[in-house]
């Protein structure tokens, strides 16, 4: 076979396999734990929650003012440390 | 999302929050809410990098990180997940604090007592209910093409709520081995519709009632030792609109002490696949079929776990 046949044969297949869809297997009692292990988060994911954050402004305008500091706050569309 | 794991992971920027106050808050609510706390941040947002003082519109969004004085008094702000951005606005922002007279940078009275007559959906926290950290992520794949790096790491988590009446649902009527239970079909489309939409890339639509098409959650008596009722969770569900589906299946376990009337452990999987998007989701490259997960833990104590679900609103509570 001619060498671009080879090439063009190739990037067929490639096409072919990247269109394929991508199916779960079913959730069964023998793969849940891996499941599940994959889904939570990683130690390394979570070490933003070691900032001792206040999850509301006010008890950080409370706290801030109590101890002459001032405020950082991250605000997001949906609570930064739930949904977001 | 992002932002957890770029910026406030990073040690440069943990190291120059000990000078501040560090706090996390949802900001439609801030920018048009009419309580105190709600006022204080609209005091200080027009001067930040969306605010109409610096070429932003009244209903634009005011999402980003600012500094201020507990007074309201405006530092700086950016909206970045570069943490050495982060890192710049928080050694700028204590410069200008530390030359501001204390008199100015104070509240004159005390905050504390305004508390009580905050409009916050966390007044609505069960303390003697469930409550779950919902994590999603997008499960290994088999094949397709592969997605950019933020996409592959993307997690999300929301928080579900259940008071200490809705819990029971969770539990046989009686406590004997081999007992099994349905949960009730109105908690778990509320669950399902508000709590497994595709968030894995960020906050999203909840799903409508009519599109749970079908939700069935079985509950079993595995065992019973030492004051526990050990119970598996096993069922089913498809939830189903005009423009996103999933479908998959639902397991779980719990562990219920009989002494103290708690659950000791509560997990639930809601796995399958997912096609589709909505207007939020950032999924009009990735529309799938492609295999996603939530996984339904209980939460902690800390104050980051006590925070509201994202969609209150739908619980239909008063």
């Amino acid at each position: 076979m001619p060498l671009r046949a080879v090439r063009l044969a190739f990037v067929a297949l490639l096409l072919a396999y990247l269109a394929l869809p991508v199916s779960s297997e079913d959730l069964t009692k023998d793969n849940y734990k891996q499941i599940r292990d994959h889904i939570l988060p990683k130690p390394e994911e979570e070490t933003w929650r070691e900032i001792p954050w206040r999850v509301t402004l006010w008890d950080a305008v409370i706290d801030a003012n109590k101890e002459d500091k001032p405020i950082l706050l991250y605000a997001m569309n949906g609570h930064p440390f739930g949904c977001t | 999302m992002i932002g957890r794991r770029t910026v406030w992971s990073a040690n440069d920027v943990k190291k120059l929050l000990k000078d501040f106050i560090p706090c996390g808050d949802e900001v439609w609510r801030l920018h048009h809410g009419t309580d105190a706390e709600c006022k204080l941040f609209q005091m200080f947002c027009e001067e930040g990098h969306y605010g109409t003082k610096t070429g932003g519109t009244p209903n634009s969004t005011r999402q980003g990180t600012y500094c201020c004085t507990p007074s309201g008094m405006f530092l700086g702000s950016v909206n970045s997940n570069d943490s050495g951005r982060i890192c710049e606005l928080l050694r700028t922002s204590l410069v200008k604090y530390q030359a501001i007279d204390k008199k100015e940078r104070l509240q004159a009275k005390d905050p504390a007592p305004e508390r009580k007559n905050l409009q916050r959906a966390e007044a609505k926290y069960p303390e003697d209910g469930l409550i779950l950290r919902v994590h999603s992520r997008d499960l290994e794949r088999k094949g397709g093409k592969r997605e950019e790096e933020w996409a592959e790491k993307a997690h999300n988590v929301d928080f579900a709520w259940f008071t200490k009446e809705e819990l029971q649902n969770f539990l046989p009527k009686s406590f004997e081995k081999k007992a099994t239970f349905e949960v009730p079909r109105e908690l778990l489309v509320r669950l399902a519709r508000l709590h497994f939409a595709d968030n894995v890339r960020g906050q999203t639509d909840p799903y409508a009632v009519e599109a749970v098409e079908k939700i069935e959650l079985k509950g079993t008596v595995k065992d019973l030792k030492k004051g526990l009722v050990i119970i598996e969770f096993e069922g089913e569900l498809k939830l189903k609109d005009a423009t996103r589906l999933f479908e998959g299946r639902l397991r779980g376990t719990a562990s219920w002490d009989t002494r103290k009337n708690v659950f000791t452990v509560f997990e639930l999987i809601a796995a399958g696949d997912r096609t589709g998007q909505t207007r939020y989701n950032f999924r009009q490259n990735d529309l799938g079929p492609a295999p996603i997960g939530f996984c339904c833990v209980m939460a902690g104590d800390v104050p980051s776990d006590k925070i509201a679900p994202a969609h209150l609103g739908g619980y239909g509570w008063r």
